[in-house]
């Protein structure tokens, strides 16, 4: 999958340009630049894999393949301004293996019990008040964008590339997500 | 009221986010970076006479399979998505697909383990597809896309089914139908053919170290079955191609421990042989096959920095009490090493029997 990246504001590109700049040192084996690489954008990455597991534990695991699997590819990474967009296709493609491993599992196992019930919202020992609140109003598609958005500064045609899904669609979620957390912040107040 | 909802939103991720930051540096301390690839994937330079005329043949079967593929993808609807995958399917050149089947071998999904493989997918939509028709798409899109030769292949087919039909009977039929793929496309390729049984450990196992699960259950094999390989060769096991790995599985059978269903078909090409393995030592020691009174060839891995597979060459001349035991890389054919020693003391036979220990291996 290519995907194009268009930078974002001032923040986005910053953060960008010192990832590529990271991203460089641990190509050359510098293993520093991995703890500096890792405080710069932790967030974004656990955020990201919170946003589709639902479950804190499950993103934590894909939160440490993620970094591991930068550090082992880093040397092939081609620095073209755009590497938030290279570490999401990462970490959405090991997003995907986790998804597969559990319905395999359940596949295989014949057990009955659906997956998603393992990324079920109130399964999570999320300690965050607001956030389980928002894990489990939103749907996985809606928490996804929000998180893209909000947390990791992306625009909304580039969250459209990077999911590849129309414009209008990440459009009309990221709304409709927005109010429905409102209505939560309103009941909480 | 949006702009503080959205700082509340950024501030609860940022608060949840737990400190791996050290877990993480010390499990990348451990981890091998990949080296930088090639811009384009390597294909040789020369070809000559017949070379040219079977290469043409196999460019144009395999871009007639590769735009069939395409045609086949975009031909068929979406599958409906209620029917369930009962077998998983592995290939694996270097390019590693992953295809989900039904039972009534139609494709569910095929996805990409690796970059490679994602090249490979470009354009071919596999789902709704018989597995036949799916197989000559894959093979004429490695081809076309420069991961696979004409007569310098090897592919890893694993799977694993919970079919009631079994594994071994299914696992006979794919590989037949990859042999007819590359027999029509006057191609040559060696198969190594399993049928796994992948577990969540198993599938995790593969995913930390960046390989499909039929590799990964391969090298378990490997590992369990050969002495000189552990647990902690596997990060450099996990990087050679399944050319390497099928050579270095001519060791296995010896230990006999096959796992069920296993075929092996086709032979190694792009290597040295054993016979030209031996015509090298009998050079380095300036003799010819009359002056030999006993020989042996075993396929050995060696390590030093990194896996090689080596030929341990054992001779022992006529009229002479030494035995001389060289090592003959398999890629270069290069004599390597000379181990000369006295012939240990005899039992009273005639001799021909009276041979040191070897190592365990296939004896050639």
């Amino acid at each position: 999958m290519i995907l194009i990246y268009a930078i974002g504001g001032d923040e986005t590109r910053d953060k960008n340009a010192e990832t590529e700049k990271l991203l460089a040192e641990i190509s050359r084996g510098n293993a520093s630049a991995m703890g500096a690489l890792y405080d710069l954008i932790k967030t974004d990455v656990f955020a990201y894999a919170l946003s589709r597991t639902g479950n804190k534990a499950d993103a934590e695991d894909v939160m440490q393949n993620v970094f591991l699997q930068i550090y082992r590819n880093a040397t092939r990474y081609v620095p073209e301004g755009k590497p938030m967009a290279w570490i999401f296709t990462i970490e959405i493609n090991l997003i995907r293996r986790y998804f597969r491993i559990k319905r395999r599992t359940t596949a295989l196992d014949e057990k009955a019990a659906d997956y998603a019930a393992a990324a079920n919202p109130e399964t999570t020992a999320v300690d965050n008040a607001f956030l389980r609140e928002l894990l489990k109003t939103l749907t996985e598609e809606e928490r996804e964008i929000i998180v893209l958005h909000v947390v990791s500064g992306l625009k909304h045609r580039e969250i459209a590339k990077l999911l590849e899904k129309p414009l209008s669609t990440v459009l009309s979620k990221y709304n409709r997500a927005l109010g429905k957390l409102q209505a939560v912040v309103k009941e909480r107040r | 009221m949006k702009t503080r909802l959205k700082n509340e939103i950024a501030d609860a991720f940022r608060e949840e986010t737990p400190d791996l930051r050290d877990k993480i540096i010390k499990a990348c301390e451990n981890e091998p970076q990949l080296a930088a690839p090639a811009a384009t994937p390597v294909r040789k330079a020369k070809t000559h006479g017949k070379a040219v005329i079977r290469r043409f043949i196999a460019v144009a079967a395999c871009a007639v399979l590769f735009v069939a593929g395409l045609l086949t993808g975009k031909a068929i609807p979406e599958p409906v998505p209620t029917a369930s995958a009962d077998t998983f399917l592995y290939l694996d050149v270097n390019p590693s697909i992953e295809l989900s089947l039904d039972g009534n071998r139609t494709v569910l999904s095929c996805e990409a383990e690796n970059a490679d493989a994602e090249t490979v997918l470009v354009g071919l939509e596999l789902e709704g597809v018989k597995l036949k028709t799916a197989l000559s798409a894959i093979v004429g899109a490695m081809y076309v896309k420069g991961y696979l030769s004409e007569n310098d292949n090897s592919m890893l087919i694993s799977v694993d089914t919970s079919s009631p039909d079994g594994a071994a009977g299914f696992l006979q039929t794919v590989t037949e139908q990859v042999k007819e793929v590359f027999d029509n496309s006057s191609m040559e390729c060696s198969i190594i053919a399993q049928s796994v049984r992948a577990d969540e450990s198993l599938i995790k196992r593969a995913a930390d170290n960046g390989i499909s699960v039929g590799k990964m259950y391969l090298l378990d094999k490997m590992v369990s079955a050969i002495d000189e390989l552990s647990d902690a060769d596997l990060p450099e096991l996990s990087g050679m191609s399944i050319k390497d790995l099928n050579l270095l599985y001519t060791l296995k059978p010896e230990k006999g421990d096959s796992p069920d269903g296993e075929v092996i078909s086709g032979k190694v090409n792009g290597y040295v042989t054993t016979e030209q393995a031996y015509a090298a030592v009998l050079e380095q020691l300036g003799k010819t096959e009359n002056d030999v009174a006993y020989h042996s060839v075993y396929t050995i891995p060696y390590k030093q920095g990194e896996f090689k597979v080596m030929y341990s060459v054992t001779v022992k001349l006529k009229g002479d009490d030494k035995i001389y035991v060289f090592e003959v890389d398999c890629k270069t054919g290069r004599v390597t090493d000379d181990v000369s020693y006295e012939r240990p003391p005899q039992n009273g036979g005639d001799g021909k029997h009276d041979i040191p220990p070897f190592p365990d291996g296939e004896m050639k």
